[in-house]
């Protein structure tokens, strides 16, 4: 009775882990009872009830509903999703899965899902067996032409009636031809059932099924790929074990090869030249021997086997590609080599992935041992592959790539600094700690890393809520040293130089594929940091070529290729952080800014901040950089004290980014009592600007924008739905403290020359006269001077000071007062 | 033929770990096994690394002769750098006997006794293969530890030893025909592999990497066959596949010995001695030459993963340690005893560090202040904060040493062998215009043989790469120069190198420091630029004694060695000098220039044989860094 492919499936070392792995811990020391699990498969098919508000379409029962699809062949795959078992157990998602095998305790729903996750090639068959059970007839006749199947099922459907007469003709026994047939498939009938089940048994189920099983891990209703999705054993592909075979997983990982898809057989059929007998040959495994002798009765009496001939037409193929996955980058631990891992896809799973894809993949992981020769060679080692069942693409889903808001302790953090009153200049503080000082820098890069939201009008034309930035300052001013931290915490970013390294430049280049000579659009620099930041260092040496395409993306946040046959738009809704050298080496005030940056006006109206940054000896804060460098260099080559607690407190990358994915999902409306006083500020800055002889900035209806960028930013790091006075102020006082970094280059003294007195002095009396009102509470006048890092006490002494000089009076709660005429309307 | 030891674990180790697992297995009922951890394994050899009498027994990989005929299957140990990590194997690690139904395992083997087929049952258990190699640019005088303590040891040394004691000759025996057989079936291997091994054992200072790095660029448009087979030999000498089982190490409660004998996050470049079997069964190869099986697709991946043993010996590693560099030679019998003097003595130390002066400034044509900064540099070293490769790098230096205009490829050469007899780990590469353009220097993955290539630039930690720009001419660089000069650059900059993943580039962080020879100053932004005025009619006179050699090793040992710190009376007057001169010149003055100040501080402060900075060394250090500004000025 055993038969050739019997026996190879016995040679297997790999075979019991292969189908039947976790079996051992299912059902503890005994097997699983199959058939009952198969009835517990077919009462959750049956059942299931979709709650209806959750997807918006009614209630009902959702997988019959599929099956129903199937059956009229709308439908390929039935997806059977763990969550939907879970909620029907009385756990929640964590606990229910955890729950250790041992432990009686936990319901029957909550055990059945951890068995499926556990060995999921097994319940596959069951489903597939309960779903052919329950399969409904077609409630609508099918459209179209019967397909190649629906012929050859008819033709079966005749010959084994033809069969059968002659077998009652000549009345021989069926069973053992039968029982061979089946080869290497599952075969759920016993030996003893009686002729009529066989006839049915005959024909592998796989080869009349329309639909693939497929099962999708639990993940509590996130995205597969996202930190929550543990339970669902979402591993990094490095944490993928010996202990995990046979088991689903989840992965995330960027796909770095992708085979062409082939056809897979899962079914062969062969006819027999002589008697035209017709024979099936399932095939599990990747490989199969093709049977060659006619097993049937009529042959074996005539004792002349006849050849068998295999029917491509009769066969059922499916869809299969290879997809080789490597560890995403966030995942490698430092000094490590990235880990690859295959993964089977077949099915409607096919073509799913290109090359360079961030994907998540749910899938088996199965060993699959070396055949033949390969055997031999290998000696024990297995192969492993992953038996795809679920994939979803991370970068159509960027706000939920590394979705750090999920987690609760960040979430807790964020929520607990956001009540926090200094968190914006703590925040900045944060961002590349290792670098002394330069705090409006910072601030404006914290500011660039939330942006603004983006609006659409009603026409359809939309408004950037990206916030541009470019820093210019004298080489070895650690402005890469910026760049590469902005692009290392936001959650998107690229770095890359003006000489962009890659070849591809910052657009998009058209690449011949190697192998398949096929034409292919390659997204460059500012298209893969779609929805991020692109940080361009040497913005200045950009080639002329691409600095054209810069204007389109910094306005329109498109790139638009016509080369080479392919003419198209890509998305690229990026922030750019540029970082340039002045042309002359050292900025030149008398020169305007774009003379002194060797670029076109046109560019450099589009960057919201401009910012010079500077070197400046001041004995005080060279003294306390000097301290702080050293303290870096005392620590001894021990390193077990970190410099972090000499210098002041600061955020980790991750809380930094969780705190700016946060404040991202915040869409400020700036409120229309604002409106006036940004307009007020505007025409105040034309003025200025139209006064001065020999202009440095490029105030146009873009730095209106910019304002209105800012405080919307500005609104966001504080989570609010309303953005109010002070972050306009902020907004405006960023942008002046821009301009003046610009104009004061020259002087080695900045505005400390001013006495901060009468410095406070300036900032209160210009906040009354933009806001037009004569009182300006002391709380309000705390708020104007704090950004620019004056104290409560210097305040005071101002109030103090020019109420005594009868410039303001001031109410006992030190609201200051003007005067009726002391203020120009 | 390497004799068999008498030691039963070293000559099957095999047998030892089977017996404690089926001992195991019966004190237990014989379950199945839940985990691939074989409690007593780990203690059981451990021994044979950290005990140096017991270590002496086990053969080591690193000798050409002991890696070509110790036979498969014996304790064997090896030092190699890590080059790559390929992905975890799987494998039936322990299965139920289809005679007898007791359960055996097959850990540190690569083939089973039984057929598997037969097995009523399997477990896969999993172990992750290091591809190592000798240490890259390990100067020649370290490189002796490891064969010279073996010619003296009767125990190993043992080829003219036909018919020993019988207690020796019966494994021998035993093994006698399994490894003839294994020389039938490698012998003209064995002899292409014998003439590589020649062919590669050129002094290691002036290797060349160049070269070698071209062989592992221009694998392109081979046949896939070739890229496989090649890519394993481009990578360094004695190559070894080293495969970890679970986390090396027994059970709990060993915390101590674990720290220093574990292999826990072990990482690119660092060097590592282990313990294990060797694997060299001759099946093991028949994944190559043309023995692929019909229909059977041999992709040049399987070939680069599965050289024969021949070419790259398996180590199933038992225990490990990761080596230090400049720790391990100070427990060398030539170092120590010198450095308990140094440690003694000032005097000494003083007296060293002028020899070491004299012997450098050789080097440089006599000059003493090149010769100093020569010095420094040797001692340096960086540290990370956190293990974040963000972290800023602290303590980094590197010179550029401007020779001026008849400074030529001979001036390096000698500049390479002095300091090669000095430090442990040294490189050079050569930076032409050519060569800059010809490949890619930096790492980077070969998907079509999931393999890392192009190793240059990775470098063990604390090895002294030399860059001789002395051929750099004028041209223009292609992306590929421009790469290479950016990856270079890197190196310099921030002590790392980044490895190219084509979608994405990790950087890996090392302890390189760099020295570059120039005829005019370097385009590496280099921190240290020093023009070398040589003195006319210098000589080089004859190479000083091996003894006297030790003790200029041992007084580098020393300083490097050393621990630092800074008094809070000294950083102040650092602090007030630091303000000082930024006033008087605020555009070179800055940040950059106070961590360069304070590392050049260390460095002078630990040549000294000082362990915390001292006023007058960073009085010293001022008057040094005058005179090296004042050259280059003139």
């Amino acid at each position: 009775m055993a038969t050739g492919t019997r026996s190879a499936r016995a040679g297997n070392p790999f075979a019991n882990q292969q189908t039947m792995a976790g079996e051992g811990t299912a059902g503890g020391s005994e097997f699983a009872d199959y058939e009952a699990e198969k009835e517990l498969c077919k009462t959750f098919l049956s059942t299931f009830a979709r709650t209806g508000a959750l997807d918006g379409t009614l209630g009902g029962l959702k997988y019959m509903d599929q099956l129903q699809d199937v059956a009229n062949r709308a439908r390929q795959v039935l997806e059977i999703s763990l969550d939907d078992v879970l909620s029907l157990s009385s756990l929640d998602l964590e606990e229910a899965l955890e729950q250790d095998n041992l432990a009686v305790a936990g319901d029957e729903w909550s055990r059945f899902a951890r068995n499926v996750r556990d060995n999921t090639r097994r319940y596959l068959t069951l489903f597939a067996d309960a779903a052919d059970e329950l399969m409904p007839a077609p409630t609508s006749a099918f459209e179209g032409t019967e397909d190649v199947f629906d012929v050859l099922m008819r033709q079966r459907q005749y010959a084994e009636q033809d069969n059968a007469q002659q077998m009652a003709t000549y009345g021989l026994p069926t069973q053992t031809a039968e029982q061979n047939q089946t080869g290497d498939g599952s075969n759920p009938a016993g030996p003893g059932a009686a002729n009529a089940a066989d006839a049915a048994n005959r024909v592998p189920r796989d080869l009349l099924r329309r639909y693939e099983v497929k099962i999708r891990p639990a993940t509590g209703g996130v995205a597969l790929g996202s930190s929550k999705a543990r339970a669902s054993q979402a591993v990094p592909l490095r944490e993928v074990r010996a202990q995990s075979i046979g088991q689903l997983v989840t992965v995330r990982g960027i796909a770095t090869k992708v085979s062409e898809v082939k056809p897979m057989l899962q079914v062969g059929t062969y006819t027999c030249e002589s008697c035209g007998f017709e024979i099936y040959q399932e095939v599990t495994g990747n490989a199969y021997m093709p049977l060659c002798e006619c097993p049937s009765n009529r042959c074996k009496v005539n004792n002349s086997p006849g050849k068998l001939l295999f029917q491509t037409r009769g066969s059922k193929f499916v869809k299969y590609q290879e997809v080789k996955l490597q560890e995403p980058a966030d995942e490698v631990p430092v000094g490590n080599i990235p880990r690859t891992m295959t993964v089977q896809m077949k099915g409607e799973l096919c073509r799913q992935i290109r090359p360079g894809d961030a994907v998540a993949v749910a899938g088996v992981f199965l060993p699959v041992p070396y055949t033949g020769y390969r055997a031999m060679r290998a000696g024990l080692i297995a192969n492993t592959y992953l038996e795809a069942q679920c994939v979803e693409h991370l970068k159509q889903q960027p706000g939920k790539t590394r979705n750090l808001l999920e987690d609760a302790q960040l979430e807790e953090k964020v929520n607990r600094l956001s009540r926090d009153d200094d968190v914006y200049s703590l925040l900045a503080r944060s961002i590349c700690p290792e670098i002394f000082g330069h705090e409006d820098v910072k601030k404006a890069l914290l500011v660039l890393m939330v942006g603004a939201p983006t609006r659409t009008m009603k026409d359809g034309m939309k408004l950037r809520g990206d916030l541009h930035v470019c820093l210019m300052g004298d080489p070895g001013v650690a402005k890469s040293q910026l760049l590469k931290h902005v692009s290392m915490v936001a959650p998107r970013g690229v770095y890359t130089t003006g000489r962009g390294a890659s070849g591809v430049g910052l657009t998009a280049s058209i690449n011949k594929d190697p192998q398949t000579g096929q034409t292919t659009l390659e997204g460059g620099a500012l298209v893969l940091a779609d929805k991020g930041i692109c940080c361009i260092d040497e913005f200045d040496k950009m080639e002329e070529t691409e600095r054209t395409a810069i204007h389109e993306v910094m306005e329109q946040q498109t790139v638009s290729i016509a080369k080479a046959g392919i003419t198209t738009t890509l998305n690229a809704r990026a922030t750019v952080l540029a970082a340039a050298n002045p042309a002359y080496s050292r900025y030149d005030t008398r020169r305007s800014p774009a003379e002194n940056m060797a670029l076109p006006a046109s560019l450099l109206s589009r960057f919201d901040l401009m910012w010079l940054i500077l070197d400046r000896a001041d004995a005080e804060l060279d003294a306390a950089l000097a301290q702080h460098v050293l303290n870096v260099h005392r620590v001894s080559s021990s390193g077990s004290a970190s410099t972090q607690s000499i210098s002041e407190e600061v955020l980790e990358p991750s809380e930094l980014r969780a705190y700016v994915a946060k404040a991202r999902t915040f869409t400020p409306e700036v409120p229309k009592e604002l409106n006036e006083y940004i307009a007020c500020a505007y025409a105040e800055m034309r003025a200025e600007e139209a006064a001065s002889e020999n202009p440095h900035s490029y105030t146009t209806a873009r730095t209106l924008l910019g304002i209105l960028r800012l405080s919307e930013a500005l609104a966001r790091l504080r989570f609010s739905d309303n953005v109010e006075q002070g972050d306009v102020d902020e907004a405006l006082r960023l942008m002046q403290m821009s301009k003046i970094s610009l104009l004061e280059s020259r002087d080695s003294r900045g505005r400390a020359s001013n006495d901060p007195i009468s410095e406070i002095y300036g900032i209160v009396r210009d906040y009354a006269v933009r806001s037009g009102s004569q009182e300006v509470p002391f709380q309000k006048a705390m708020r104007l001077i704090q950004p620019r890092g004056f104290r409560e006490e210097q305040l005071r002494t101002c109030l103090d000071e020019y109420a005594s000089l009868n410039v303001w009076s001031l109410d006992d709660n030190m609201n200051v007062l003007f005067g009726e005429d002391d203020l120009p309307v | 033929m390497v004799a068999v030891s008498s030691d039963p674990r070293v000559a099957q180790p095999s047998a030892f770990v089977r017996a404690e697992f089926e001992r195991q297995q019966r004190e237990q009922g014989n379950p199945r096994p839940s985990s691939s951890v074989i409690p007593g394994v780990w203690e059981g050899f451990l021994p044979y690394l950290s005990d140096p009498s017991l270590r002496a027994l086990v053969p080591s990989l690193n000798d050409p002769d002991v890696a070509l005929l110790a036979p498969n299957g014996t304790l064997v140990r090896y030092t190699g750098m890590v080059r790559d990590m390929l992905n975890p194997e799987y494998f039936a690690g322990a299965y139920q006997s289809a005679q007898t139904g007791e359960w055996r395992t097959t850990k540190y083997e690569d083939f089973a006794d039984e057929d598997l087929g037969a097995a009523r049952d399997t477990v896969v258990w999993e172990r992750k293969p290091l591809f190592c190699v000798s240490v890259a640019g390990e100067s020649d005088w370290v490189r002796g530890r490891q064969t010279r303590p073996r010619l003296g040891d009767p125990a190993s040394d043992a080829p003219a030893a036909p018919g020993g004691e019988p207690s020796r000759k019966r494994p021998a025996d035993e093994e006698g025909p399994q490894a003839a057989a294994m020389m039938d079936c490698d012998d003209p291997q064995t002899v292409k592999r014998r003439t590589e091994a020649e062919g590669q054992s050129k002094p290691p200072c002036c290797s060349g990497s160049a070269t070698n790095s071209a062989a592992g660029c221009c694998l392109s448009p081979g046949g896939d066959l070739d890229a496989g087979a090649l890519v394993n030999q481009s990578q360094g000498d004695s190559p070894c596949l080293v495969k970890l089982y679970d986390a090396v190490g027994g059970s709990a409660g060993q915390s101590q010995s674990q720290e220093r004998f574990g292999l826990e996050g072990i990482k690119l470049n660092d060097v590592i001695e282990v313990v294990g079997v060797l694997g060299s069964d001759p099946r093991l190869a028949l994944f190559q030459s043309g023995q692929a099986g019909e229909g059977e697709e041999v992709t040049a991946e399987d070939l680069a993963n599965n050289p024969p043993a021949s070419q790259v010996p398996r180590l199933h590693v038992i225990c490990g340690r990761r080596v230090g560099c400049y720790g391990e030679l100070a427990e060398r019998a030539s170092i120590a005893a010198n450095l308990e003097a140094l440690r003694a003595s000032r005097e000494r130390v003083e007296a060293s560090r002028a020899k070491t002066l004299d012997y450098l400034s050789r080097s440089v044509g006599g000059d003493r202040l090149a010769a100093e900064y020569l010095l420094l540099h040797l001692l340096a070293h960086c540290r990370r904060d956190g293990g974040s490769p963000s972290a800023a790098v602290v303590g980094k230096h590197s010179l550029n040493l401007v020779g001026g205009r008849d400074f030529s490829a001979l001036d390096c050469e000698a500049i390479l062998r002095v300091v090669g007899s000095l430090v442990p780990r040294i490189r050079s590469l050569p930076v032409s215009l050519r060569g800059l353009n010809a490949g890619p220097l930096w790492p980077r993955k070969d998907y079509r043989v999931s393999r890392l290539v192009g190793g240059p630039l990775l470098l063990a930690d604390q090895t002294h790469l030399f860059l001789d720009e002395t051929q750099l001419g004028e041209g223009q660089l292609g992306q590929c120069g421009v790469q290479n000069f950016q990856a270079l650059k890197g190196l310099v900059e921030n002590q790392q190198v980044e490895v190219d993943f084509q979608f994405y580039r990790l950087p890996v962080p090392c302890d390189v420091p760099v020295t570059v020879l120039s005829r005019t100053k370097s385009l590496l932004p280099c921190d240290t630029c020093v023009h070398v005025a040589r003195m006319q009619g210098q000589q080089h006179t004859e190479l000083p004694s091996e003894t006297e050699l030790d003790e200029l090793r041992s007084y580098i040992v020393h300083c490097w060695m050393l621990d630092y710190s800074i008094p809070d009376t000294v950083s102040e007057v650092l602090q007030q000098d630091f303000v000082l001169q930024r006033q008087k010149d605020p555009s070179t003055v800055g940040a950059e220039h106070l961590h360069r100040t304070l590392t050049l501080a260390r460095l002078l402060s630990a040549s000294r044989g000082e362990t915390s900075l001292s006023v007058e060394t960073y009085r010293a250090l001022g008057e040094l860094e005058e005179k090296r500004r004042a050259r280059a000025g003139g």
